[in-house]
């Protein structure tokens, strides 16, 4: 039956769970180096790449498939953040500027994924 | 009067339940925090799950599971969220099975909560990109608080309700 007593083992198990995400969520910050290039996708397919760095802020409107405008990213001071969105949650808004390079920002509901990657020398007219 | 196997009690225990997980969805849903994508939550509801997990057999619990899954996803979340939870809740169902008569009832419900995330983050990898592996750590970490919490709810319900 079960177990009466918070046991050592059960402290034990908790905390290293707790220390290998921890170093590991560490690790990715430090990881990290400053993107460059914003990558917008909806629906799994590439909406478009944009320089994370401007001069001043820029707005970027992210359509769906039929057009319709589904979130606002804005740009500035080197960082990308939600603005808007049309979702109930609004978690997108929520999150945390991004700037560094592996970060992203999801918008679940509008199937809507940003990300911070690095140059990799192809132009945007590549993709 | 029985209904198959299954005795009038049982159904009963599975009814009070059910509703009870609702009744901690709506609940839930007053208060919102965000933190991650994902729409990080306390999932009070889990406090049913991991109580019926002592209680219920394991199909009563694996009925109570889905049947919260299948409210929270339709009612609170959207068919997107059903995915997701649905990943989760079989990753932590079978988690805190293995793990039941272990460890600690806390402890369980930790692993409980961590497996969830990783089922979401996992689902999410899937469906969208790989990039979202990222959330990883952070998604544990959460896990770890939200587990502890509903945890020590549940033991408290555990020692005091008699099915």
């Amino acid at each position: 039956m079960r177990k009466r007593k918070f046991s050592v083992i059960d402290i034990i198990i908790v905390v290293v769970v707790l220390a290998t995400a921890l170093s590991a969520l560490i690790f990715i910050n430090a990881m990290g180096n400053d993107g460059n290039k914003v990558e917008i996708i909806v629906n799994g397919v590439v909406f478009s790449t944009v320089n994370l760095k401007t001069d001043e802020k820029k707005e970027i409107e992210i359509k769906d498939s039929k057009g319709k405008v589904t979130n606002i990213l804005v740009l500035e001071n080197d960082t990308a953040y939600v603005e808007w969105a049309t979702c109930k949650n609004q978690d997108c808004v929520h999150h945390n500027r991004i700037s560094k390079v592996g970060e992203s920002i999801v918008c679940l509901p509008n199937n809507v994924e940003i990300n911070i990657i690095e140059n990799t020398g192809v132009e945007d007219a590549a993709w | 009067m029985r209904l198959g196997n299954f005795s009038v009690k049982r159904l009963t225990v599975c009814a009070l339940l059910v509703s009870l997980c609702f009744v901690f969805s709506f609940i839930e849903r007053l208060i919102p925090i965000s933190l991650s994508p994902f729409g990080f939550k306390l999932g009070l509801a889990n406090i049913v799950i991991v109580f019926a997990l002592y209680k219920c057999q394991i199909f009563d619990t694996l009925i109570v599971l889905i049947a919260k899954i299948l409210i929270s996803g339709i009612c609170f979340g959207g068919p997107v969220y059903l995915f997701y939870s649905l990943l989760g809740g079989v990753f932590s169902f079978l988690i805190m099975l293995v793990l039941k008569n272990k460890l600690h009832i806390v402890t369980v419900s930790i692993f409980g909560a961590i497996f969830f995330n990783i089922g979401q983050v996992l689902c999410a990898c899937i469906i969208m990109s790989w990039n979202i592996v990222y959330y990883l750590p952070i998604m544990v970490i959460a896990g770890v608080f939200t587990g502890f919490i509903i945890g020590i709810l549940t033991d408290i319900a555990e020692s005091r309700i008699k099915i």
